[in-house]
């Protein structure tokens, strides 16, 4: 969990992108990141720290890649999203973020989502049509349940 | 720090598809004996690094197939 006396001065709902100039997904990103957010410039606070610049914020974060994107509410941190997102993706996270339910959303993005679910179902398929091989189907159960089930703010304090 | 991958996602689906294969191959016996075995593990190598949409050896040699958009 971040270090909290640099999110308490975020007092309304807010989501702040950690991004550094260098990355590739971060640049990808930034055209739908800036037009959803100037959407909801209304509801949601957003702000963008550059981890080559801010580094001494950046590392009180405990930020571990970049983009990053961290949910704020009541000055506290809700969620972390690791990774580029798509717009209905970022659409919906900024209606989270809003709405308070941030923890809610899926912590993993949709192309992950959708490899590791193909991957768990034929890794699945696979352990229950060899033996079948439990281990195999553990690895696919893990993986199908991971990528459809863990919500962003599972795990957190 | 950035939170690198180089794979697209033909090429993801790609490995986790010959990944599964092999480990096929290795558990399903219809490759037999220590072949089988070292199938059934070399799987996991192109399985694991379609998951995480990053390759090694692309990053090595400066290849990638995922392209940027800006």
């Amino acid at each position: 969990m971040a270090n909290d006396s640099v999110l308490t001065s975020f007092e309304q709902p807010t989501l702040i992108e950690v991004m550094a100039p260098h990355c590739g997904e971060c640049r990808a990103m930034q055209p739908d990141l800036d037009a959803v957010a100037g959407e909801y410039q209304d509801r949601v606070d957003f702000v963008v720290l550059d981890a080559t610049v801010e580094t001494d914020q950046v590392a009180s974060l405990r930020v571990l890649g970049t983009p990053t994107l961290i949910a704020v509410s009541s000055g506290q941190e809700v969620a972390r999203f690791t990774g580029r997102r798509t717009r209905p993706e970022l659409r919906e996270l900024f209606d989270a973020v809003a709405d308070g339910k941030a923890e809610s959303i899926s912590k993993v993005s949709g192309s992950d989502r959708f490899v590791w679910t193909v991957a768990g179902v034929l890794l699945g398929g696979v352990g229950l049509t060899t033996g079948p091989s439990w281990f195999l189907v553990a690895i696919g159960l893990g993986l199908v349940g991971y990528a459809n089930i863990a919500r962003a703010g599972s795990g957190r304090k | 720090m950035s939170r690198f991958t180089n794979e697209a996602s033909w090429d993801r689906i790609a490995r986790v598809v010959l990944g599964v294969v092999l480990i096929y191959l290795g558990f399903s016996d219809t490759v037999s004996g220590g072949l089988g075995v070292f199938l059934g593990i070399l799987g996991f190598v192109p399985l694991i690094t379609g998951l995480v949409g990053w390759c090694p050896i692309y990053a090595i040699t400066k290849f990638r197939t995922k392209t940027e958009t800006v």
